[in-house]
């Protein structure tokens, strides 16, 4: 496989505040990569610096088979960039909208006319072109922004946070283009904070304090995360449990609650018969233990109290 | 040759943009229209000649030679007589509740002095409320009594002359070049086009910058490869554009409105406007690039302007400022622009002698878009 981005100890620093560190990854081409993180865990630092905004304090990346070091503008030329804020102009129509964006990008007038209807058709924008952005719901406008960043037939989409105020209809159905758009042979590199998005991904990275603090498929992270499987008790009184089964963290592991949930993170085997029996001992009803899948949630939360020396 | 199409190409697209968001939103016509509104409504009250000034006249002598003067101040564009007394009484009464604003007054024994051969004073009362009108009035209303004086003194010289014979005398012709008329509006009509090109072109581009800079779009173009100077110079073309079609209406306009003569060059004007149309935008972008939001880019804007009307000679004419403001205008770049347009416009000078002030603009302009274009820089990472 082709390698699209390459990271090699990239690091940035405001002063004395270093907001990413020395981070590596690599990225294959037609990839759907996602960085997840808290705010501030330095996602965007990252995509500036892949997208030749801010220079890095040291390390380098190639991005497209160019040095965002040595060549910002050969970089630029080859990516597109999707705000969070879908930066779209309401008063222009569709149309107008990705010409501009297509002319920015130094396209000449025939290649606009040409790349005008495979880009409305890959985001399913056919038959609004006329209409004027600003008239558009929150769903086709953010595929509207996705059509202006992929205008120039870039190699590589930077999407951060793409999906923010959303619905989740239209959710699903963008991340069946951006599916199709990864298989068109498009690197895709999408930041957020959603859990439930990530899902969508071929590979994570999971950010914190500057670092990437686990990198993988979601089988991959949910291994490195949890030995063994999960164990959900149901319960009506899951404060009471929680207290209870909290006090034996040492012979059982950790506990944590979701709702009338209580989730273990087992240590042995035996684990489960030992909760279902200090629970039943303290009289209170709950069901029996049952191995489920982590969630991305719990999967990113472990990973960062793990980090965090908490665990 | 490929290298000036990958510039202008990315910049024409710009352009498209502005001309399109400005005919959406409707501000191209506003360009053009406001502009000749300002100048008719600017040109009609700028003008500080004085015309038709309440007068009366308090003729306590109410002699043949008092009446003669009196008859001197009637049928005159300066002065409109609404009161002719003889009752001194009454002077404060019409002065302060502003019947009238100048009053000549003639002592009772004006006629007998003049016959007698004495000196004969007569008294101008005027309304200091208005300063400047006041010192404007009360010198008009010197020069018809001294005209009168010039013709009683004639009257018995005439008289005299037989038994004198004759005598030497010496007369002063005068005349106005430039604007023999000393008519104002001349002077602050084409005062006015500066202006008005002033607030349409930098009040606008302060905002161009700050408004996408609000929507996020500078963050999206940035990404681009397209360059801030690309940027820049496909904000500004459409607006050069605007500003010289603004100039061509207003000064159709005030021709055939004021009858504002035109001595120059129409073209040099057009040349050397682009100057200052360039410095305006070059500012407005300034404005909007170092501004966080609209208002603060509105506001500092209208603050650049409040100098370019008071201290560039529109108003008020820089040799009677202090010295140490006199210093200052020269950093007001509308200053220079005011002796470029009243000189094409009055003196029909041409491109040889405004050539200082045009080097000026040329440099004013440079230094700004260079600010204007590193700020930019700057704002971007």
């Amino acid at each position: 496989m082709e390698t699209s981005v390459k990271a090699e100890k990239l690091q940035k620093r405001f002063d004395k505040f270093t907001a990413v560190d020395s981070i590596s990854f690599e990225v294959e081409k037609g990839e759907i990569y996602g960085f997840l993180g808290a705010n501030g865990a330095g996602k965007t630092t990252t995509i500036r610096m892949l997208c030749g905004l801010l220079e890095p304090t040291s390390g380098d990346a190639i991005v497209a088979g160019y040095s965002i070091k040595k060549q910002p503008e050969e970089v630029k030329k080859r990516l597109g960039y999707m705000s969070q804020k879908f930066s779209l102009y309401p008063i222009l129509t569709v149309e107008e909208n990705i010409s501009f964006y297509g002319g920015i990008y130094g396209l000449t007038d025939e290649e606009i006319k040409k790349r005008l209807p495979e880009v409305c058709e890959a985001v399913g924008l056919n038959g609004l072109e006329k209409r004027l952005a600003g008239d558009m719901p929150g769903g086709l406008k953010q595929r509207i922004a996705l059509a202006c960043a992929i205008a120039h037939g870039p190699e590589i989409v930077f999407l951060d946070e793409p999906t923010a105020g959303v619905d989740p209809l239209l959710r699903r159905r963008f991340w069946e283009i951006i599916d199709s758009l990864a298989f068109s042979g498009v690197t895709v590199f999408v930041t957020t904070h959603y859990m439930d998005e990530v899902e969508n991904c071929h590979r994570i990275a999971i950010m914190h304090s500057g670092r990437i603090i686990s990198e993988g498929t979601i089988p991959e992270l949910k291994k490195a995360a949890f030995v063994n499987h999960l164990l959900e008790v149901e319960t009506d009184s899951p404060v009471r449990a929680f207290e209870l089964l909290s006090e034996a963290k040492d012979s059982i592991g950790e506990t944590s609650v979701h709702g009338a949930m209580l989730h273990v993170v087992p240590k042995d085997p035996a684990t489960a018969a030992a909760v279902d029996r200090m629970l039943s001992a303290a009289g209170i009803a709950h069901t029996r233990p049952e191995q489920v899948e982590p969630t991305m949630e719990d999967v990113f939360v472990r990973l960062v109290k793990r980090e965090e020396g908490k665990i | 040759m490929g290298n000036l199409r990958d510039f202008f190409s990315p910049v024409k697209h710009v352009m498209i943009k502005e001309v399109t968001e400005m005919k959406r939103m409707k501000i191209a016509a506003f360009l053009i229209v406001a502009p000749i509104l300002q100048a008719i409504v600017f040109g009609f009250v700028a003008v500080t000649d004085i015309k038709n000034v309440p007068t009366m006249i308090c003729d306590e002598d109410n002699s043949a030679l008092s009446r003669a003067l009196t008859d001197k101040f009637f049928n005159m564009d300066h002065f409109r007589v609404v009161l002719v007394t003889h009752d001194p009484q009454t002077i404060e009464k019409q002065l302060g509740s502003n019947r009238a604003r100048v009053c000549l007054r003639i002592p009772p024994d004006f006629g007998e002095n003049i016959r007698k051969g004495k000196r004969a004073p007569v008294q101008v009362i005027g309304d200091g409320t208005d300063s400047n009108s006041a010192v404007q009035t009360m010198s008009r209303v010197q020069l018809v009594v001294a005209a009168f004086s010039g013709e009683v003194f004639e009257k018995k010289l005439a008289a005299m002359k037989s038994v004198v014979g004759q005598l030497p005398s010496i007369t002063m012709q005068e005349r106005v070049w430039y604007n023999p008329e000393l008519k104002s509006a001349n002077v602050m009509v084409p005062g006015v086009i500066g202006l008005i090109l002033a607030i349409v072109t930098m009040v606008i581009m302060s905002l161009s910058i700050v408004r996408e800079k609000e929507s996020g779009n500078i963050e999206q173009m940035v990404v681009t490869p397209i360059t801030p100077a690309q940027i820049i110079a496909g904000k500004i073309i459409p607006y050069i554009v605007i500003g010289l079609i603004d100039i061509c209406v207003v000064v159709v306009t005030c021709g055939i409105i004021f009858k504002t003569p035109f001595e120059g060059s129409f073209l040099l004007l057009l040349t050397l406007s682009l100057f200052m149309i360039l410095v305006n935008l070059g500012i407005g972008i300034y404005i909007s690039t170092i501004s966080a939001t609209q208002q603060q880019a509105m506001f500092s804007a209208i603050f650049f302007l409040m100098p370019n009307i008071l201290l560039s000679g529109f108003l008020f004419p820089i040799k009677n400022m202090p010295e140490i403001l006199q210093w200052l205008t020269y950093i007001i770049p509308m200053r220079y622009y005011m002796v470029i347009i009243r000189g094409i416009f009055l003196k029909g000078l041409g491109f040889m002698e405004l050539l200082p002030q045009t080097f000026a603009l040329f440099v004013y302009g440079a230094v700004v878009f260079a600010m204007a274009i590193k700020a930019f820089r700057k704002t971007v990472s």
